[in-house]
């Protein structure tokens, strides 16, 4: 399944590619983070607690970071094993553009699902990984001076 | 020596009901074994996975977990077994293993089992089994499976093609050619599965002692299970005793050899303790059988009186990773080939079927098993070239069916027809449905902007098959089945029977076989079925089989009994046997009236005053009939039935108004369970055509294996059904019986269908692909 969103942030483009890459926000900011440790430069592994509908597990994610373009663009591969729950293969790419002071954040993300997740889930987790996005960038824009906003 | 038929053909109460309605029933899961353990299942998440490590460290850690096993654990325990019947063509067939040792086929096979002493604690510790997998290609579209460039589920098949076959009656291009009107059509039936109401389930109970495995096993067919399991375990088929808890439900999917079954039978010989195996909703939607899974180009030639030239299918099927043990899932694209024709009197026929592996659920035998598509594909190509030539759909098929007096028959596929009713059946239920008059209301209807559909459809039911289905290919399943009678010592009989019963009825069925032959109450006899140890050997229950063949079998023990107790009562009465007779339940001098004995006066005499039989005279009291039907691959029962439904054309809803159903199903023993049948299939059909599909992603990830999900019919989207019997008694047997069990699934799917595009006709619209959801309806008329 193909996820699509844009958000609004109140400030400049070169700022907001820091902090993204900043594991410490990170680490923050993503809903149910328990872990997240640098590997290498373009390597993390994260542990993250979700519930999609009557599942509750804890995903341990792979992420590598591909295609970088700072501070216009970069992909991000992650592979989260849930164990009993199963396991999900993303495929995010986010996209950075300036609009006068703010920065304009596009993100795509390609989603597959397998085991229970796939079983149980799958009509529940566009829904979920829409609100956790939403949940996350609201979180990340406060930092700045302004709130962003979901556009 | 006449039967009196003064029991069967009654709607008596079943004898064992009052126990399920003051919810008495004893089921697997109810029955506790003591010392018993729990097995639960990790399933593969994958479709198609190399297992590369498993780390059960954690899980063996909890307090209450006694083993942890996998699939290389098993193969000293279990061997494995390769599927094929060798009467129907090449088979392309790989071993299958109770547990995979290296490669997982499909997403939910079991491939570590984790026994603890409470089911609760096996749950728990399963979820921490840790497995590194290595995906393999997954192999999911049916046409990509076919192609050279396709990923190979068994590399040493050399090709994902498990199975196929032609038909071929001639001449069928040039019939083509030379029909007025060719009428062209691509019909689809999606994935379903059985959702029995009682899951699958097993104790095995293993006694190291004496070497000895009995099993409570939730199965149709326990003396066809119990000759697989212990070849499979390498144990002797009398060291094993399976006994059959009642079923809730059965409808084929507890008929089929299953890894996870044959895993905890393992279990328990390894541990020397019971073990209890219950699949949860979840486990079944991945490991009960699937079916269905076809598509089917066809092509119907008809002149422009609608008379039916030439018809073609070409069927592309898909059957999971391995043929499904032991009647491997070649029979339903084989069902669809050879019964597509059969109701109507064609020269011209061509049928070819192409079965691909696939790494999802194994396909098997469930309810209708090939025949609903087959009366799809027929009945979607007869309306159509209806609407094409102009010709009312209910006087086309007057037409084409097999003239009344054409009896017996062989259909253009090569079955042998041996009487059918079906032009009467079909008088019968336009009558019922008053035919004219729905058409009438109908064009009233449009008027107001609601739009009715009309379906009618002639249904062919393959029944109680001879042993040319299945043993012919080398399968080891039982067409034949048994009955014993007793005669106890207070006059009462006891009986077994090979057959099995699923809530059909089967007890109700047998105990009035009994109670007409012997003229006796049906309280003075008591049934008990599906334990091997005590029935005589027999098929079980599948095909629509029970009453046609156990029934038959019946008939003859009673005969037997019948001939016996009157042999007995003419030696102590010294009256000739011919003067002498069973009334009422006491044998009776027909000469001058008089009770001569009591029923319990021959059981006491058989069993203990022995003294007044003449030396040489030692009477049988335990008898015991075989039948086998060998005539026929199928006997054939029929059925017209006629769909009345809603259609709105802005959401695409359905709403059924009303069903009827004219049904020949041979002798009726009991016309409400016949009835009861013919709705509970009609209802499962209702699903089939509306609702229920297994829907996969391309990396074959079942999406809705859950009933929030897939979608079964509810009391609310059922509607009336009218049902009416005609009897045309069956020649292969002395009962007459046909089976009864599968023309109500068989014949709704087309007919709703067809009552969905004759809504649809004025918008010159058409569904073809089944379930016939709202969506594919508004995609139908444009307006998605």
């Amino acid at each position: 399944m193909n996820i699509d969103g844009q958000f609004q942030l109140p400030a400049l483009r070169q700022k907001v590619w820091n902090k993204l890459n900043d594991v410490d926000v990170l680490r923050d900011f993503i809903p149910g983070c328990e872990s997240l440790d640098q590997k290498d430069e373009t390597h993390f592994e994260a542990v993250i607690r979700a519930k999609i509908g009557p599942i509750n597990a804890k995903f341990v994610s792979q992420i590598e970071l591909q295609e970088m373009n700072e501070p216009q663009s970069y992909t991000l591969s992650v592979r989260s094993k849930g164990g009993a729950a199963g396991m999900g293969e993303g495929l995010a790419s986010v996209e950075l553009n300036e609009e006068d002071t703010d920065t304009l954040l596009h993100y795509s993300v390609e989603l597959k699902v397998k085991g229970k997740l796939a079983q149980i889930g799958s009509r529940l987790i566009n829904n979920t990984v829409v609100k956790l996005s939403n949940q996350f960038f609201e979180s990340f824009a406060a930092q700045f001076e302004n709130p962003g906003k979901k556009v | 020596m006449a039967v009196n038929r003064k029991v069967i053909g009654q709607s008596l109460p079943r004898p064992n009901v009052m126990s399920f309605i003051k919810g008495h029933g004893k089921y697997l899961d109810d029955i506790i074994v003591p010392g018993m353990l729990h097995v639960c299942y990790v399933r593969s998440p994958y479709a198609h996975a190399k297992i590369i490590e498993i780390n059960a460290d954690d899980a063996l850690a909890i307090e209450g977990v006694v083993k942890i096993v996998n699939g290389k654990d098993l193969l000293e325990y279990c061997k494995p077994w390769t599927a094929g019947l060798t009467n129907l063509g090449e088979m392309r067939s790989a071993p299958q293993h109770a547990m995979p040792p290296e490669i997982a086929r499909w997403q939910g096979e079991a491939v570590v089992a984790v026994i603890a002493e409470t089911k609760a604690i096996a749950e728990d510790a399963a979820e921490l089994v840790e497995i590194d997998w290595e995906e393999l290609n997954p192999v999911t579209d049916l046409q990509k499976a076919t192609e050279n460039d396709s990923a190979l589920i068994h590399p040493e098949l050399e090709s994902n093609v498990a199975w196929s076959i032609d038909i071929d009656a001639g001449e069928v291009d040039s019939a083509l050619e030379n029909s007025d009107i060719v009428v062209e059509k691509v019909f689809e039936v999606g994935r379903q599965t059985g959702v029995t109401l009682e899951p699958r389930g097993m104790i095995a109970d293993y006694d190291r002692g004496k070497s000895y495995l009995t099993l409570h096993h939730a199965t149709q067919v326990p003396h066809i299970q119990r000759y697989i399991i212990a070849r499979q375990l390498g144990l002797s088929e009398s060291s094993v005793r399976i006994i059959c808890p009642e079923l809730g439900g059965g409808f084929g999917l507890k008929l089929h050899v299953y890894g996870d079954e044959l895993t905890t039978c393992a279990l328990s010989m390894m541990l020397g303790r019971p073990v209890k195996f219950v699949a949860d909703r979840l486990e079944s939607f991945l490991s009960d059988i699937h079916a269905r899974g076809h598509r089917i180009s066809a092509k119907v030639g008809v002149n422009k009186d609608g008379q039916i030239q030439a018809m073609t299918l070409d069927n592309l099927a898909g059957c999971g990773p391995y043929l499904i043990h032991p009647r491997t899932s070649v029979i339903e694209p084989l069902l669809v080939a050879i019964c597509t024709p059969l109701a109507y009197n064609l020269q011209h026929y061509r049928a070819k079927a192409t079965l691909v592996y696939q790494n999802k659920v194994p396909t098997g035998q469930y309810r209708g098993v090939g025949m609903p598509i087959a009366s799809l594909v027929a009945e979607g190509l007869v309306d159509a070239a209806a609407l094409a030539c102009g010709i009312d759909k209910v006087e086309i098929r007057k037409r084409n069916l097999h003239a009344v007096d054409a009896y017996p028959v062989t259909a253009v596929s090569g079955e042998f027809l041996e009487g059918l009713s079906q032009v009467a059946s079909l008088e019968k239920l336009t009558s019922m449905m008053d035919y004219k008059g729905l058409r009438a209301e109908q064009k009233t209807m449009r008027d107001k902007g609601i739009h009715r559909g009309i379906g009618v459809v002639t249904v062919v039911e393959g029944t109680a098959p001879s042993p040319a289905l299945y043993a012919a290919g080398g399968a080891p399943i039982s067409s034949r089945d048994a009955c014993t009678l007793r005669l106890e010592a207070d006059g009462e009989i006891s009986c077994t029977t090979g057959l099995t019963d699923q809530g059909q009825g089967g007890v109700a069925i047998v105990t009035q076989i009994i109670a007409d032959t012997l003229d006796l109450s049906m309280d003075a006899i008591r049934v008990s079925m599906g334990d091997t140890a005590t029935t005589p050997f027999g098929g079980g229950t599948w095909a629509s089989r029970g009453t046609a063949i156990a029934g038959e079998a019946t008939l003859r023990a009673a005969k037997a009994m019948r001939a016996s107790i009157l042999e007995v009562t003419s030696m102590i009465s010294e009256q000739p046997v011919d003067i002498l007779d069973l009334v009422n339940g006491e044998i009776v001098n027909l000469e001058t009236g008089e009770t001569q004995m009591s029923m319990q006066d021959v059981g006491q005499a058989i069993h203990f005053k022995t003294h007044q039989f003449p030396e040489d005279f030692e009477p049988e009291m335990i008898i015991t009939r075989h039948y086998s039907q060998r005539e026929q691959l199928m006997v054939y029962a029929n059925c017209a039935l006629g769909v009345s439904l809603d259609l709105d054309i802005n959401t695409g809803l359905v709403t059924l108004k009303k069903i009827w159903a004219v049904d020949d199903c041979g002798r009726i023993i009991n016309a409400k369970l016949v009835t009861e049948q013919l709705r509970g299939g009609i209802v499962q059909g209702i699903g089939s055509a509306l609702f229920e599909e297994c829907l996969y992603d391309e990396d074959g990830q079942l999406l809705n294996g859950n009933l929030i999900e897939y979608l079964v019919p509810m009391a609310g989207d059922v509607c009336d059904i009218e049902c009416a019997h005609i009897e045309t008694p069956t020649k292969a047997s002395e009962l007459g019986a046909k089976g009864c069990g599968e023309a109500g699934i068989i014949g709704v799917c087309g007919a709703i269908m067809n009552a969905i595009n004759d809504a649809l006709e004025p918008f010159n619209a058409s569904v073809t692909s089944q379930p016939f959801t709202p969506a594919k309806i508004l995609r139908a008329l444009g307006k998605v």
